[in-house]
């Protein structure tokens, strides 16, 4: 099945991108191109600099604790011991799971895992940043410290790219994509909300 | 009831929507059923040791069939279901209800398993009692489908929960079913879940009868299988637990 | 340390904190070979093996056949069903390893070595528990075979998991030791040669050692593993593209 036709875009350093779209539009699946977990049928994606992304549903392993699970990424990251462990602290405490590090994912709620899903995606300071829904299972707090984290990251020249739903914070983006019928279109300029992201606020999954 | 059917419905059409596991249902009691009778009948003679006619081989062998295919089923069924059924609960579902869905759903699939295994015995063997005959192979089939079920509740990880119900199957299948290379088989065997049915089914095959005692144990075995299954799932459901499948 | 002995060794780790299949990968074997070796009926029986290169047919003990057979039966049933799920969960996750950086060499070599590990656990206590009934007159012979046929088994289960769904990669990890080992390659029930479509299937070359290298005093059969090892190679290659194919994509 073909899911995306047409899909041209660029995402710059220090700038925040929102990727919006219909249920089923193809997000995910554009982003999983872009990160190169999935392989595009024709085209090419150019990445430069280190990626970091946090995929919509969790993929953790559920048996690691917190602290094992930030060794394996870090790891592949190719980040030394200590930078392991300065960037597993500074992201528990800011946002909020400095008791459970020695937890196993299995053990976790389901808003924790996803801050360990973000923190994975952040924690070796990353060029690029894409994020699937990254906030879902979020209290406000941790939703408003995320933003701080996102525009931290933007202004020290990473490019975020998150796919959102939430009108709310379509101001907080520089740049926003539309996902619609297999294209992708640049609606930034657009005033107020797109069709698709208006008939659809709120919760769902994608995909 | 119309709950129950909209959840019996839905358990069926899962499985059916993946064709590959009808296609292995089907093919797994036809290898099973004829390994089993070809292997038992050509046994080389030894002293003491008698090749079995080929019409109790692939009893046997149908008997194992049955068992197996229904006891990851259930195990299967039980797993899957978990956390769905969580959220079934909480739309207003009761647990009961739900658990009744599964059941039932699962005693289909086991009429199904033991029809196949009864059609593939029935191309080569004409039993004397057919109905009955085909009936005890259900009886067989629900015992490993509970016993699936309690294992899927007690131990929900496909992985872990199969290795279990697999060698469970196999020692019991050759524990239970006469098999010529066996000796000093233990007395306690009598209380092993194929041990009955496959009495059962070999008078019914055979002479057309049955014997009210063999049929009472049944019973009562998958009555104590049913509360046993009954009291873990509702435990389950009232507990968030930590596994995951 | 670097990232495959990091992957390893968590991988390890997270194995081992299942204490239920860790319980499992003994109790199971030790239960069905020891419960084999009990019921079986001490007859003297024919079997067909090598003997000075010639296929000749010897008496031996049943007890000792079936221990032949069933310690293989069992560490394929277990590693190819380990395969089959390691595969399954794996497959959605480690791609995640290859966005954070992993070399695809490198999740590949922790993942295998996990399920090495998990062989040999399997291989390890099959092989003890068979020990305590039957002495192979040939042990390290017999253990080689052991191993070769079970980590071949352990990768089938994985390019199964590739393919299939959990389900369905369940059906065929059952079905297909069961059938090669216990019942094609099964001296008690298979007395002439096998059939050449026999002779395809992962245990023939194996089995022929292990009833060669167990049952006899000589041993005929070298070339046979060798063979063994060529169709354990054959797997893990493909293995290792299957895997490949399915946690990296580009």
């Amino acid at each position: 099945m073909t899911v995306l036709t047409g899909a041209d875009l660029e995402i710059r350093t220090g700038e925040i991108v929102g990727i919006v779209g219909a249920n089923g539009s193809g997000k995910s699946t554009l982003m999983n191109i872009l990160v190169g977990v999935l392989e595009q049928d024709s085209g090419t994606v150019e990445r430069t600099g280190t990626v970091g992304w946090c995929p919509q549903e969790p993929l953790l392993y559920d048996r690691l604790t917190v602290g094992e699970t930030f060794r394996l990424f870090g790891s592949g990251y190719g980040m030394t011991a200590e930078e392991i462990d300065e960037a597993k602290h500074r992201l528990a405490s800011k946002l909020d799971f400095e008791q459970y590090l020695d937890y196993r994912i299995d053990q976790l709620s389901g808003g924790n895992r996803q801050k360990i899903n973000l923190s994975i995606a952040l924690m070796h300071d990353p060029d690029v940043l894409m994020l699937d829904e990254p906030y879902t299972g979020f209290d406000w707090e941790t939703y408003l410290t995320f933003w701080d984290l996102a525009e931290e990251l933007a202004a020290d020249g990473t490019a975020v790219t998150m796919i959102s739903h939430l009108i709310e914070e379509q101001s907080r983006l520089d740049r926003i994509y539309e996902v619609r019928d297999g294209q992708v279109y640049d609606v930034t300029d657009q005033e107020g909300e797109t069709d698709a992201t208006a008939s659809e606020r709120g919760e769902e999954t994608d995909e | 009831m119309n709950r129950v059917w909209t959840g019996i419905r839905a358990n069926v059409s899962t499985f059916l929507r993946t064709p590959l596991n009808v296609v292995l249902a089907l093919l797994l009691p036809i290898v099973v059923i004829e390994g089993w009778g070809q292997a038992m009948a050509g046994l080389p003679s030894m002293p003491t040791v008698e090749a079995i006619p080929i019409e109790l081989g692939r009893l046997l062998g149908a008997i194992f069939g049955v068992a197996i295919i229904a006891g990851l089923m259930g195990l299967a069924q039980m797993i899957s279901a978990r956390a769905a059924d969580r959220r079934l609960v909480q739309t207003g579902y009761p647990p009961r209800t739900l658990l009744a869905t599964r059941l039932a759903a699962l005693g289909g699939v086991t009429v199904v398993v033991a029809a196949v295994n009864y059609g593939v015995l029935w191309l080569t063997i004409s039993p004397e009692a057919p109905v009955l005959t085909f009936v005890f192979l259900v009886l067989a089939g629900l015992v490993y489908a509970f016993l699936g079920a309690l294992v899927g509740a007690l131990l929900p990880r496909l992985f872990e929960g199969s290795l279990v119900v697999v060698f469970l199957a196999m020692m019991d299948a050759f524990l239970s079913g006469d098999s010529p290379l066996a000796a000093d088989i233990p007395e306690f065997v009598e209380y092993f879940p194929l041990y009955h049915p496959k009495e059962l089914l070999q008078e019914a095959m055979f002479q057309g009868t049955y014997t009210t005692g063999d049929l009472g144990f049944v019973a009562g075995y998958l009555l104590v299988l049913l509360v046993l299954v009954t009291v873990v799932f509702g435990v389950t459901m009232r507990t968030s637990g930590g596994w995951s499948a | 340390m670097n990232r495959t002995t990091t992957a390893f060794s968590i991988g390890i780790k997270e194995q081992a904190r299942n204490y239920v299949l860790v319980a499992l990968l003994v109790v199971l074997p030790v239960s069905f070979i020891t419960l084999a070796f009990a019921v079986t009926q001490d007859v003297e029986m024919p079997v067909r093996t090598l003997v000075d290169g010639e296929t000749a047919t010897v008496m031996r003990g049943m007890p000792e056949v079936h221990g032949v057979i069933m310690t293989p039966i069992t560490s394929a049933l277990i590693a190819g069903l380990a395969g089959l799920f390691l595969m399954r969960e794996a497959k959605d996750t480690d791609g995640r390893l290859a966005v954070a950086g992993y070399r695809a060499w490198q999740v590949i070599a922790a993942r295998f070595g996990v399920l090495a590990a998990i062989t040999l656990i399997v291989t390890g206590v099959s092989v003890g528990v068979m020990l305590v009934d039957f002495q192979p007159e040939y042990l390290w012979w017999f253990v080689a075979a052991m191993l070769v046929v079970s980590v071949t088994y352990g990768l089938i289960g994985m390019l199964v998991g590739a393919v299939f769904n959990r389900l369905a990669g369940m059906w065929l990890m059952l079905i297909l030791p069961m059938l090669d080992i216990g019942l094609f390659q099964d001296p008690l029930f298979i007395q002439s040669e096998p059939d050449w479509w026999m002779k395809l299937f992962p245990g023939y070359w194996p089995v022929r050692v292990m009833v060669d290298t167990g049952l006899t005093t000589d041993v005929d059969t070298a070339l046979s593993l060798v063979w063994a090892t060529g169709y354990l190679l054959l797997v893990a290659v493909l293995a290792i593209g299957v895997y490949y194919r399915a946690t990296q994509a580009s």
